[in-house]
């Protein structure tokens, strides 16, 4: 706005236009002006630039005017200004003072802008020099910065910014960072100043920073950019504050993070339950070799769309049953569910983990199955033996036995069944025992055991197979030769017996040996006279008899506990053998010598026996008498009987001789001696003829009757009757 | 006067008649009822070399041979039969009795005319007769009143003594054959064992609770009853037996297993023979002088016996089921 000043002054104003021309020549004025440390001498006519700090905020500019002319009468006449009313100027002397040369005289101009377009004035100041009015004229000229405010955020378009308006930086997801450039933009005439810019607000950061008090000139721009590094998705606040001469302006600063978050959810048997990442995805229990499943909805809970680059599994026993493709983008609110299943091919606890992206999830799950453990003991060291592996025996004399102890462990969770347990093919040298019923149930953590012995029964190697169930493992042993049987001996002496004993035999060796035996006693007997005797035999019946040792003794034990049994020698000459046989008790190994130590007892044949002679009848003419003998060569020649008269009488033959060889030939040929050896009972009847005397018959005249038995060997003794 | 005896034999005068005499034969000891195989078997041989021979009589649940040794009393099916000519060929019997039950003892008298038979089951006695002739079989008289359980039994003649237990003890009785009503001869603590003496007139019976020896002399008349050997003499009797010739008296005890022998002419002990068995009784063996002392188990136990003839002594008798064949 321009206005014209009518001031006393205006003379003044004209003198010093005038002066201008005349300062153009030879001006007596010296006119120097300061604003603020800058001292510049003017001339009339000249220009003063006053460039205020803002619109409103004034600025001063001194003149000091300095007469240096000649004339003593010297003053101001007028001054008079013209143009834009945010001049204004202070400080010089009424007309009516004299100046006095060389004596500055100041004057203040002050701009105060009241718009930020440049403006002009003019100040003339009219001097009498004694003679005529000179002008000195100045011309004013002012400006003023006026800052105004914009941003730009990162990608998008500048946006004018009001003192107290908002700069919203784009969302970025977290832990990145969004910018948005600021700018400052001097529309106003004259240079500016910013004086320092700050930021505030956590994840808000300024950069490009102007050095402090930096000036913008008029049309020109400041630029800084603000950072934003989100923490967290929601909003945060922050601001910025811009400090000019004369005001602090600020800036509000918002921002946000960006994030794709995923929960996670577990459905399983109809229930649905929220898990996170690093938790245990729990399957049911699940027999073994079948499947269960569980799944796990993945659901996008951020702001922002996410991607699942892949889904695996990372372990056995699970498998992906099913899954959407990846990668797969969800936006926010979108789910996709993925299938796990669970496969135990065992028994226990199986864990693996699901990988969903960049989550992972521990997965457990217990599979059901009866786990079976097989073992051997042997010498009181448990092995374990697997399928088709190999059960090893301590190596064992042949004789003796040696048991491992095969244990069946369930290390499962279900009962296990054992339907068979055999060897795979009939062996004569393993057995077993202990066997549980079958079929057998072994709960878990339960053991079921039994023995396998081997007992060899020759030198060398042995191998079998042995089946529980379907599986098979080898069974391997080894067999040292059998000590050899100690010596034996008998417990009487080989030699003659007489016949009808029933002597008692014992045997006994003559060392222990270390494994139990059997044994049998066999007795055969060897006729002279070609007719065995079946009397002749053990008495417990028979012609064998069976025995037994006990490991580590030496007597034989028969029948009833006994250490002896006894035979019976007969009647008939021969020789009685016995001989033993040994065999071990377990594997039924023969020891028994190749030429056996035998015990021969001998009955010889001999002068015929008289066992018993009886009368058998008697009447008043005749009697007959039964005769009991033997004779072990089974013959007989003669038999003798003398007769003894009773008191008083007298027998006129008392002797009677019978020859009966062939009798007894006939007899012992007979196959119906054959079962009494030589014994055998004869009856013979004598008649009586004649008187007697004192008696009343004549049987009554014999007193008693002796008799022999006689063959070629010799006479019996005699036996005699009494008849009374 | 004196009369010269012209002794004459037929052997020497008779040659065929000689040699039809003559002929010797095989020795059989006795019979045995052998409960194992249910048969009479024969003894073959003599004490010492004597063996069990075959069955004679088989498919019999009980059977008693007779002291003669030609006549058996057995029970087959229930039914009471009469074995003649045992030790033939062709033995032959004779129904006596149907439906005649459990029959747990059968004792024969001395001379095989009669035998006595018992049923626990019925709790009688039964007497059997005219066994060497016409045979019959008497009414049963009931034994209950006499006791629980027999524990000895001996036949006189026609005559039965009978031990029974009862709940104070034991006691022998008579019972005639006459229909009377048994006599009480003395009461014992146990009667455990009962002999006949020779003459058949006399009995003596151990007693198992004292170890005592009663002789009960004249037991059909006006008996008397003395002790022949006193408390202690023998443990645990389980039986007695007199010899051949009448002259000694064997006891039997199990706890003591031995033999004891009583001479009947002094009274006094005569001495005793030990055994590696615990015999069970003392049962005459038909026909001989030995008596059975314990029931054979076949292939472990034989037959033990007692031979009570001229040299006493214990023996055994193999018995098994191949009689002298191989086993």
């Amino acid at each position: 706005m321009t206005r014209k000043h009518t001031h006393s002054l205006a003379s003044i104003l004209l003198l010093l236009g005038v002066a201008g021309l005349a300062f153009g020549q030879t001006s007596p004025w010296t006119i120097r002006v300061q604003q603020g440390q800058n001292i510049q001498d003017l001339s009339s006519g000249g220009t003063i630039n006053m460039n205020a700090g803002a619109v409103g905020l004034s600025t001063a500019a001194t003149l000091s005017f300095t007469y240096t002319g000649a004339s003593t009468t010297v003053n101001f006449v007028d001054v008079q200004y013209t143009g834009a009313l945010d001049f204004s100027y202070t400080g010089l002397p009424s007309p009516t003072t004299n100046i006095e040369p060389n004596t500055p005289i100041g004057m203040t101009i002050t701009f105060r802008p009241t718009t930020r377009d440049k403006v002009y004035g003019k100040l003339v100041v009219t001097y009498n020099e004694g003679k005529t009015n000179v002008p000195v004229t100045i011309n004013l000229a002012g400006t003023a910065p006026d800052f105004a405010f914009g941003y730009t955020p990162q990608g998008g378009n500048a946006t004018l910014l009001a003192p107290g308006g908002l700069i919203t930086l784009p969302a970025v997801a977290l832990d990145a960072t969004s910018s948005a450039s600021v700018s400052i933009i001097n529309r106003g005439s004259g240079t500016g100043m910013v004086n320092a810019i700050s930021a505030t607000g956590e994840g808000f950061q300024l950069t490009g920073l102007p050095l402090p008090a930096t000036s913008v000139e008029a049309g020109k721009e400041l630029k800084f950019t603000v950072l934003y590094t989100p923490k967290l998705v929601d909003a945060a606040m922050g601001a910025v504050a811009i400090e000019l001469v004369d005001r602090k302006l600020t800036f509000n600063l918002t921002g946000s993070g960006l994030l794709a978050a995923f929960a996670y959810e577990v459905v399983s048997g109809g229930a649905t339950s929220a898990i996170v990442p690093g938790q245990i995805i729990a399957f049911p229990d699940t027999n073994a070799n079948e499947s269960s499943s569980v799944t796990v909805r993945v659901r996008n809970t951020g702001n922002t769309p996410g991607t699942v680059s892949n889904i695996s599994i990372v372990g056995a026993g699970y498998q992906i049953a099913d899954s959407p493709i990846v990668p797969l983008t969800l936006k926010p609110g979108d789910s996709a569910v993925v299938a796990v299943a669970f496969n135990p091919t065992l028994s226990g606890t199986v864990t693996a983990k699901l990988r969903i992206g960049m989550d992972l999830f521990d997965l457990s799950g217990t599979g059901m199955a009866a786990a079976m453990k097989y073992y051997f003991e042997a010498a009181g060291i448990s092995s374990e033996v697997q399928n088709n592996g190999t059960v090893v025996f301590q190596p064992m004399q042949v004789g003796g036995s040696t048991s491992v102890r095969i244990l069946l462990t369930n290390t499962g969770n279900l009962p296990a069944s054992v339907g068979s347990i055999n060897l795979g093919s009939t062996s004569t040298v393993f057995t077993l025992s202990e066997l549980p019923a079958f079929p057998a149930t072994i709960d878990p953590a339960a053991t079921v055991s039994f023995l396998v012995t081997f007992k060899p029964v020759a030198a060398g190697a042995s191998t079998a197979q042995l089946r529980v169930n379907a599986l098979t493992f080898n069974l391997s042993a080894s067999a040292n030769p059998p000590a050899a049987l100690p010596d034996y001996r008998f417990g009487s002496s080989s030699g003659a017996v007489e016949p009808l004993q029933q002597p008692a035999v014992s045997l006994e060796l003559a060392s222990p040996y270390p494994f139990a035996l059997t044994g049998t006693l066999a007795l055969s007997f060897n006729s002279e006279v070609f007719v065995t005797d079946p009397a002749v035999q053990f008495a417990t019946g028979g012609k064998s008899v069976a025995f037994s040792i006990p490991a580590g003794q030496t007597k034989a034990v028969f029948q009833n506990n006994d250490k002896q049994v006894r035979l019976q020698t007969g009647s008939v000459a021969g020789s009685i053998v016995l001989t033993p046989s040994f065999v071990t008790v377990d594997g039924g190994v023969n020891l028994t010598p190749t030429n056996p130590q035998t015990l021969v007892l001998s009955v010889a044949q001999s002068a015929p026996r008289l066992m018993n002679v009886v009368i058998s009848s008697k009447t008043g003419t005749a009697i007959t008498l039964q005769i009991t003998g033997y004779a072990t060569g089974r013959a007989l020649t003669q038999m003798d009987f003398t007769f003894t008269p009773t008191g008083g009488e007298n027998v006129s033959t008392s002797k009677v001789s019978v020859p009966v060889e062939s009798s007894f030939v006939a007899w012992y040929q007979g196959s119906a001696s054959q079962s009494y050896g030589s014994l055998f009972t004869a009856t013979i009847t004598f008649s009586f003829s004649g008187d007697v005397t004192n008696v009343t018959n004549l049987t009554e005249t014999i007193q008693s009757v002796s008799t022999t038995l006689t063959n070629k060997l010799g006479t019996s003794p005699a036996v005699s009757v009494n008849l009374k | 006067m004196k009369r010269t005896v012209f002794l004459v034999t037929f052997l020497s005068t008779l040659l065929p008649l000689v040699a039809q005499t003559l002929m010797p034969s095989g020795p059989v000891a006795g019979f045995v009822f052998d409960a194992e195989q249910r048969a009479i078997r024969p003894v073959l041989g003599v004490a010492g070399s004597a063996y069990a021979g075959g069955a004679l009589v088989g498919e019999v649940e009980q059977a008693a041979v007779s002291p003669s040794g030609k006549m058996a009393l057995v029970v087959r099916e229930g039914g009471l039969y009469l074995i003649r000519n045992l030790a033939q060929e062709a033995p032959e019997s004779e129904l006596l009795a149907e439906n005649a039950g459990t029959i747990d003892e059968i004792v024969w008298n001395a001379d095989s005319t009669a035998a006595v038979l018992y049923s626990s089951a019925a709790g009688t006695l039964r007497l059997a007769g005219g066994l060497d002739g016409t045979p019959n079989v008497g009414e049963a008289i009931d034994a209950t009143p006499l006791g629980v359980r027999l524990s000895a039994l001996a036949l006189a003649g026609t005559t039965t003594l009978a031990g029974f237990d009862d709940g104070e003890g034991s006691a022998l009785y008579l019972v005639p054959d006459t229909g009377e009503s048994p006599r009480l001869l003395v009461r014992l603590a146990m009667a455990r064992a009962l002999a006949l003496a020779g003459n058949g007139r006399d009995a003596f019976v151990a007693d198992g609770g004292s170890g005592e020896i009663l002789e009960i002399r004249n037991f059909a008349g006006e008996f008397e009853v003395l002790s022949f050997a006193g408390a202690g003499s023998v443990e645990s009797p389980v039986g007695l037996a007199i010899s051949r010739d009448g002259n000694t008296l064997y006891a039997a005890s199990a706890t003591t297993k031995e033999v004891l022998a009583f001479s009947l002419t002094s009274r006094e002990a005569a001495g005793r023979m030990p055994l590696d068995f615990e015999p069970s009784f003392l049962k005459p063996i038909a026909g001989g002088s030995l008596f059975v002392m314990n029931n054979a188990a076949r292939g472990s136990r034989p037959l033990l016996v007692l031979d009570a003839g001229h040299s006493p002594g214990v023996y055994f008798v193999p018995v098994s089921d191949n009689p002298g064949g191989e086993q």
